[in-house]
């Protein structure tokens, strides 16, 4: 018990010193060499979540009161190795990996607000904007003065307008197209897909004003 | 066959007691941690330190990997599947029957490398282990002491009467 609980303070140290040089390298603008410095953080501290929790007995650890404090700081700082991953992956543009990352992140302390915020602006570049404005609602509910959140919903609302006008193009080439091949039912036809683009610019619409108010009340 | 170039990418791996593994990238990704690691930073030259393996059982779990090396990835991790099957092919039984350190060494490595299916085989061997044993053959298996009182004893025997199966 006390061996192996000296053994992991060692490697919550480990980690730590391998987090800070990975700090130091994102400052310099070096992402990769950032990156491998997390990613060795993480050779030193993964597995150690569970050591106690181990598989089986999961559920019956989650009824006991309290954990130790060392594990809760193995947690955290796992959840923060995670989370600044995803800052790098973010810069290199990998959307998927940079949501994943922010995940475990949020898994291993679910009040990470950095990773809740990173995943939110890697669901907008991805083009997820249903669990973007998830997330932005989020962070906009505990924290509803922060410049970088309002930023985020205006990407958000950059990105909703692109895909609408993209949706908007993509089925007028289809309308087009059915006009031309079946011009013989012209009069039923033209009708029909009047209707149908109709209830589509509605629903568009409908979208967009259901996300208006939030931008006015985030404004105040 | 000698040369490494035609043997395609390689990593090197470095156990907790220094021991240095050449391993190719498709061995290595096996473990979901590293294929992680080698996805974002790139290949390199540098090694890649494991510091909770040891070279024992980074060599076995390794031997794994290289068996395994092409069988699909998981993708879903909360697979029900991967749970309801109790299956352990020939070759993976044969490879886990080893002493029962050895056995919780490549669990708790599967564990720390990510390496979902390894993890899974080595906890189903556990159970089978379990498996249609009385209580004293399991404590005699795993060297449980036991610390329930006779009247602990008789209660915990009331209350799952019902799953006797007799």
């Amino acid at each position: 018990m006390q061996s192996s609980n000296t053994n992991n303070e060692e490697k919550l140290a480990a980690g730590k010193q391998e987090k800070d040089l990975g700090n130091e390298y994102f400052k310099k603008g070096e992402v990769t060499e950032a990156l491998r410095h997390y990613h060795q953080a993480l050779l030193h501290l993964h597995g150690l979540q569970n050591n106690k929790t181990f598989a089986v007995f999961r559920k019956e650890q989650e009824e006991e009161p309290k954990k130790d404090p060392i594990q809760e700081e193995i947690m955290k700082t796992t959840s923060v190795i995670y989370s600044n991953i995803a800052a790098c992956l973010i810069k290199n543009q990998k959307w998927s990996r940079a949501i994943d990352s922010a995940n475990k992140a949020l898994k291993n302390d679910p009040d990470n607000t950095k990773a809740l915020f990173r995943r939110a602006q890697a669901y907008i570049n991805e083009g997820n904007t249903t669990r973007a404005r998830e997330d932005l609602e989020k962070l906009s509910a505990k924290n509803p003065e922060d410049a970088a959140v309002k930023r985020e919903w205006h990407n958000l609302r950059l990105k909703d307008k692109e895909q609408d006008e993209k949706q908007r193009r993509d089925l007028k080439g289809m309308f087009e197209r059915k006009w031309k091949s079946e011009e013989k039912e012209e009069g039923e036809k033209k009708s029909e897909n009047k209707d149908e683009k109709l209830t589509s610019t509605a629903a568009g619409s409908s979208k967009t004003s259901a996300m208006e108010p939030r931008f006015i009340e985030l404004d105040e | 066959m000698t040369s490494e170039s035609s043997e395609g990418k390689k990593v090197t791996l470095k156990s907790c007691d220094d021991v240095e593994f050449k391993v190719e990238i498709p061995v290595a990704s096996r473990s979901i941690l590293l294929k992680n690691m080698i996805e974002d930073v790139g290949e390199t030259d540098q090694s890649i330190p494991l510091p909770n393996v040891n070279e024992k059982v980074l060599k076995k779990v390794l031997e794994w990997c290289q068996h395994h090396v092409n069988d699909p990835q998981p993708t879903n991790d909360d697979d029900d599947s991967r749970r309801r099957n109790t299956e352990i092919d020939d070759w993976d039984q044969r490879f886990l029957n080893v002493e029962q350190d050895m056995l919780f060494e490549i669990i708790l490595a599967a564990n720390y490398l990510d390496i979902k299916p390894l993890l899974d085989i080595g906890c189903k061997t556990v159970a089978n282990m379990i498996k249609g044993k009385s209580p004293e053959e399991i404590r005699n298996t795993f060297n449980i002491v036991n610390d329930f009182t006779p009247e602990e004893e008789e209660q915990i025997r009331k209350e799952n009467e019902w799953a006797e199966d007799r």
